[in-house]
């Protein structure tokens, strides 16, 4: 039940964040829900670790956008966005950073490689769903 | 020879490569500050040039444009283009897409589509400052209570991450990017030092947790990697660089704000 209300409320935060950047509100609603699939993935594979939980809710992310972008004839960013904005490792970049600025450097070191370690499973999880979808969509 | 106004793929002719290359340059622009990926623009503009028969060779460097088209009898030209800082407005950018489209598939002419992009270009579609401090508060709160806890938090972060989407967003004293990001951060330290007592319960580290959610590069990092990995290396390699200088301004704004009110623990 918990996991439901946190992924609803991840979903209703990156619904607003797409809305701050001028999506019609269609696509807000899309981002916002592919945003509540990505979190509940994300925290349901959280198990198997960080990196590749993230990378399971990118590709899903990825896979739901790049078809529901397909299906209303838009690019797929719009969406996308809304769906990975719960995933990005800001706040955990942010912790690293500021460990550097108050002299915890190996604490920072750490942690920034967390963040790119997870920024980069997320690039990963969405360049693997533009392939596949490719793939898909020139067979049809 | 065939009127400009009239042009579409099929009648094209070399004497108008000029007005092309002027669309093809101001159609990346468009896509690039309304925040379409380096790849897709990339091939959208190669399109455009292949449908009226140019072989076209473009490259994009984050913020500037390298367009060289040439004709079957080896006319070429070439134009480069500043397109000024990134942002993302996804109703423009979706509406410029489309537009694009509907050129390559032979719906409307040269002439149309330029001034059809000139026409989305400066029209307005953003929404009321009511509705876009809902959205960022909606936001700040979501991301606080996800990542950190807490609903007196997440109530605090809503209310601060408004006022600095508010301060930075309406109120432009200097069009730069890393003061904005220095100042939001100055905001923060000093905002959530304020709301921690007037909203009982809330944690110094949930407060600024939500509230920088709209400020930290997160995005422009993870989109950098994209690019790295679909073959856009440079224009990658310079948003992973731009996105640090940017955590670096946000950290650094902390750190200053934090000392007007004696020093923050978090």
């Amino acid at each position: 039940m918990n996991l439901i209300v946190q992924s609803l409320i991840a979903g209703l935060a990156s619904g607003s964040f797409t809305l701050l950047y001028n999506a019609r509100p269609l696509d807000a609603v899309l981002g916002g829900s592919i945003g509540f699939i990505g979190w509940l993935i994300y925290s349901l594979t959280l198990g198997y670790g960080m990196v590749a939980s993230t990378l399971l809710a990118a590709l899903a992310v990825g896979l739901i956008g790049r078809i529901l972008s397909r299906l209303r004839h838009i690019p797929s960013q719009p969406l996308i966005v809304g769906g990975i904005v719960v995933l990005v490792p800001g706040f955990m970049a942010f912790k690293a950073m500021n460990a550097f600025v108050i002299g915890n450097s190996t604490e920072g070191t750490t942690m920034m490689l967390n963040a790119f370690l997870v920024a980069a499973s997320i690039g990963t999880g969405l360049v693997v769903a533009v392939a596949i979808t490719a793939i898909i969509f020139r067979k049809k | 020879m065939i009127e400009y106004n009239n042009l579409t793929g099929d009648d094209f002719l070399a004497e108008d490569i000029g007005k092309t290359l002027d669309f093809m340059v101001d159609t990346a622009a468009a896509l690039m500050r309304t925040g379409s990926p380096t790849t897709r623009t990339e091939t959208w503009i190669s399109k455009i040039g292949n449908k009226l028969g140019f072989e076209v060779d473009i490259a994009i460097i984050y913020t500037v444009i390298y367009i060289t088209i040439r004709d079957s009898n080896g006319n070429a030209m070439t134009m480069t283009k500043r397109t000024g800082n990134l942002s993302s407005d996804f109703d423009k950018f979706i509406k410029i897409d489309a537009l694009v489209k509907k050129f390559v598939d032979g719906k409307v002419n040269l002439s149309d589509a330029h001034s059809q992009l000139k026409f989305i270009l400066s029209a307005d579609f953003s929404y009321p400052i009511f509705i876009r401090l809902i959205a960022a508060a909606l936001a700040c709160g979501g991301f606080e209570y996800i990542l950190v806890g807490g609903l007196m938090s997440a109530l605090a972060s809503m209310v601060l991450g408004a006022m600095v989407y508010a301060a930075t967003n309406y109120i432009r004293l200097l069009d730069n990017r890393f003061f904005q990001q220095f100042s939001s951060g100055v905001i923060i330290a000093i905002g959530s030092w304020i709301l921690m007592p007037i909203f009982k319960g809330s944690a110094l580290n949930g407060i600024i947790s939500g509230s920088i959610m709209l400020f930290v590069p997160g995005l422009l990092i993870t989109n950098g990697f994209s690019e790295i990995s679909q073959g856009s290396v440079i224009s990658g390699t310079i948003k992973e660089s731009e996105a640090l200088a940017l955590l670096v301004a946000l950290v650094f704004g902390i750190s200053a704000g934090s000392v007007f009110v004696g020093g923050l623990k978090f």
